[in-house]
């Protein structure tokens, strides 16, 4: 439980070793680089946006082909599979992948190239098929339609807008021009809307026949085949099967390069890597022949960086930070405690005067979440799933810590579980109700059951919260101590405590009658400690400010905080809630699932263990979810309001932050 | 009049109570979820991979339709009408049971609302600053505080007047 001391250092070294230095350095994962502040004329930042633009449209390209081969091969990949870590890849081979860099990036440049080209020939069928939809009407004609006539005869092709007879035809053709008689139309096909036709006459009547066929309405075709017009379909079709083919062939070659995926993931994580190589010389003060790397470093590991660095012809040594100047944040906390550090690192991490209040955090974490989920069956269930995990996958950091996370909350739930006598909600007592005819409950709480008695419920989650508000104040006390400020300490946490303690302490004591005899002079105690803190906080909580009237302001004010404690301690109310949700959500399944299962037919039967798996699996999903909310909300309003700060930044040493393979340093 | 509010009929107001908590909240529940259901998905469309990040948000206001539901669940268990045998109760304490019904029937109507609506803006910030998903959570999980509040009411209520004899 602390935040990890931090070193800021300085590195300088020949320009011709830069390579080697920041290359170490990001296999060992060990410096954040910061932005050099000097600037003159022998040092300067290095522009290098060019390469990073190179290198992004790299990253680019790779992870267009990786989503094309994903396309046409795609990967069969376990549900858990995310968990699993990177795999590593030893000095040998990284050198190796460099080699064939550029070969593997053509790859998947072709890749590219041969998806954007079966995209081209779709179209291009898809083109085709219209012609020959076009087509279809003519289908039945002997000669090509673009086929004008013999020495004597003109013909036409085309078709009227209505379904027509030869008769119609003809009788329309004597209605607009009476005098041509040498015509003859041959009907190729015909549907609701159109009549298809070679029309023919004497050529000496060509001009005349054509004038008088546009008056009837007579259109060309937009599609004019060279040959007969069935033979011309088939080429057409000819044609598609050409690209078709051409298509089967370029697929082949795509699912080829699959094989290659796992190349084409190193590249890509190279690349990332690089890029972040090169955003780090950004930051570098560079001269002609020299360079200067400032950054920050975990103090108990300066040593271990400053003799690798050297040993690479660097000069490296500590440096003060500057007055502003907040060194970056890293924690670091036990296995046990460590699961909280997600939820930290979502509300925000510790700032300069914060102490890290992971450890405490994620011991209410757990408890607080195991008395809202507050089922031993589910909590066995979580245990169990986030165990497997961990044991079989062995994840990285992050995703172990969140394992932990569910994994002890899931411990804390089968506790509270069993308190309260909840195993997938009254699942136990139905089952023997229903099949075994038992009229008493036979499994019974260890203390109480929250359904039955929501009271003693509603009492448990605001004490609990009482003590979770109050260990704020005592983070809080910590923290001003760490800081030096005994004043802050005392005034605004200690003087809150004791007033919010005594105030409890006298409550109970007049309010409730006790079991046992209490010392007459307890609540006295405690009403003098009342009369002491509010006069603490009235007049030194304003204590910033000289004019004497403004300090007592202020401190009145500050008083009138004590209602925020009032509405801090009833929002634990929600842990009733959720508990309550939970419980009776269940009941709900088991009851409907006792409906069905209590005819004793083995139909039934099946029916009820059918309702109570789908019932129970619905309700784990989206009681998860809303413990999960609601614990980090106690957290981050109730809990860290009294005290934290937040706002700290993120230690982010130079790594390679790559997606699919690991390339540290073992050291 | 005093005979009528003492006869044996009481039974249908606890019910309209017990129905009231079930149609209410849930009717919100239903259309908050539908609310951020219909902003996440257009984020979807840009980003799948926040789809589990909007989920939580999605479900937020989910929460009142259950509170009625539990509510609900728990009063009839308590009348017999669930698992046992129906109670007789007088037409006045049927009225108690209805009138202590109201605070979660009305607040998770409305909250499921005005939380779905705070749900639907932490989507919009979800799209554009992913890292900030908690504060938009947190937002949201301020609203529900109210239904939680009269929940608590409502079931203390309710089984308070359990042991009243009206």
């Amino acid at each position: 439980m602390a935040k990890v001391a931090m070193q800021k250092l300085r590195i300088c070294a020949m320009r011709s070793d830069r390579k080697a230095i920041l290359e170490k350095l990001q296999r060992m994962e060990d410096v954040q680089v910061e932005p050099v502040a000097l600037e003159d004329e022998v040092f300067s930042s290095v522009d290098t946006s060019q390469q990073q633009e190179r290198f992004t449209g790299a990253i680019a390209a790779i992870n267009s082909a990786l989503a094309i081969l994903d396309e046409y091969e795609p990967e069969k990949t376990g549900l858990l599979d995310s968990y699993k870590p990177r795999p590593e890849i030893s000095r040998e081979d990284y050198e190796y992948i460099i080699e064939s860099d550029d070969r593997n990036l053509s790859r998947c440049r072709e890749v590219i190239a041969n998806k954007r080209r079966i995209d081209e020939l779709r179209a291009e069928i898809t083109r085709i098929r219209l012609r020959i939809d076009a087509l279809s009407p003519w289908l039945d004609g002997d000669v090509p339609m673009r086929f004008d006539g013999t020495a004597s005869t003109a013909m036409f092709t085309g078709y009227f807008p209505e379904n027509m007879t030869n008769g119609d035809i003809l009788e329309k053709l004597a209605q607009t021009d009476p005098e041509l008689e040498a015509v003859h139309f041959d009907i190729i096909g015909q549907s609701a809307e159109m009549t298809c036709v070679y029309a023919f006459c004497l050529k000496s009547e060509k001009e005349r026949f054509e004038s008088a066929l546009r008056t009837m309405g007579f259109t060309r075709p937009a599609e004019i085949s060279k040959s007969a017009p069935a033979k011309c379909a088939a080429e057409l079709e000819s044609r598609i099967e050409q690209r078709e083919e051409q298509i089967n062939e370029l697929e082949g070659k795509i699912r080829h390069r699959a094989l290659r995926r796992q190349k084409f993931r190193y590249l890509l994580d190279r690349y990332e890597m690089r890029l972040e190589k090169y955003k780090a010389i950004e930051k570098l003060g560079s001269s002609k022949n020299t360079f200067i790397l400032e950054g920050w470093a975990i103090k108990s590991r300066y040593d271990h960086v400053a003799a690798e660095i050297e040993k690479l012809g660097a000069y490296c040594e500590k440096i003060e930070p500057q007055k502003n100047e907040s060194a970056p944040v890293s924690l670091k906390n036990n296995g046990f405690t460590e699961g909280g550090a997600p939820i930290l690192k979502m509300y925000s991490l510790p700032s300069k005067s914060d102490i890290d209040p992971t450890s405490v955090m994620s011991f209410f974490y757990y408890l607080l979440f195991g008395i809202m989920l507050g089922d031993a069956a589910y909590g066995i269930i979580m245990a169990l799933a986030t165990g497997f995990v961990m044991l079989k996958f062995k994840p990285e950091a992050e995703k172990r810590r969140t394992m932990k996370l569910f994994f002890y909350s899931g411990i804390s739930s089968i506790f509270w579980g069993v308190l309260f006598g909840s195993y997938f909600g009254d699942l136990p007592n139905v089952i023997a109700r229903t099949f075994f005819g038992a009229t008493e409950n036979v499994v019974k709480p260890i203390w109480f059951d929250p359904i039955s008695d929501p009271m003693t419920m509603l009492y448990l989650s605001i004490g609990l919260g009482a003590v979770h508000v109050l260990m704020g104040l005592v983070m809080g006390i910590i923290a001003s101590f760490k800081n030096k400020d005994a004043a802050a300490a005392i005034f605004d946490y200690l003087s809150w405590l004791t007033l919010i303690i005594s105030i409890v302490g006298w409550a109970l004591l007049s309010l409730i009658e006790l079991p046992f005899a209490v010392p007459a002079i307890l609540p006295k105690i405690f009403i003098g400690l009342i009369i002491l803190s509010v006069a603490v906080i009235l007049f030194m909580n304003g204590r910033s400010s000289k004019n004497f009237i403004v300090r007592i302001m202020k401190g009145a004010y500050a008083l009138y905080g004590i209602t925020s404690y009032l509405s801090d301690f009833m929002s634990y109310s929600r842990i009733l809630a959720l508990g309550l949700a939970t419980g009776v959500i269940s009941q709900v399944f088991n009851q409907m699932g006792s409906m069905a299962g209590g005819s004793g037919s083995v139909f039934g039967i099946i029916f009820m263990i059918l309702i109570c798996l789908v019932g129970h699996a619905f309700n784990i999903g989206i009681s998860l979810i809303g413990c999960y909310v609601h614990t980090c909300r106690l957290q981050y309003v109730e809990f860290f309001g009294k005290f934290y700060e937040g706002g700290g930044e993120d230690f982010t040493p130079l790594a390679s932050n790559t997606k699919h393979f690991k390339f540290k340093e073992e050291n | 009049m005093m005979a009528f509010f003492q006869s044996p009929h009481g039974l249908v107001f606890a019910i309209l109570g017990a129905a009231l908590v079930t149609l209410l909240p849930g009717i919100g529940s239903a259309t908050g979820v539908g609310m951020v259901g219909e902003a996440a998905a257009g984020v979807t469309t840009e980003d799948p991979s926040k789809f589990s990040k909007l989920l939580i948000l999605q479900l937020l206001p989910a929460t009142q339709g259950i509170y009625g539901m539990l509510t609900s669940f728990l009063l009839l268990s308590q009348l017999g009408i669930i698992g046992g045998t129906p109670v007789e109760i007088t037409i006045i304490k049927g009225l108690a049971y209805l009138f202590s019904c109201l605070p979660i029937a009305i607040v998770g109507y409305f909250s499921a609302i005005k939380q779905a609506k705070t749900s639907a803006a932490g989507v919009s910030l979800v799209a554009k600053r992913p890292d900030q998903m908690s504060k938009g959570m947190i937002f949201s999980a301020m609203v529900e505080t109210y239904a939680i509040l009269a929940l608590l009411i409502s079931i203390l209520g309710n089984s308070g007047i359990a042991n009243i004899n009206f």
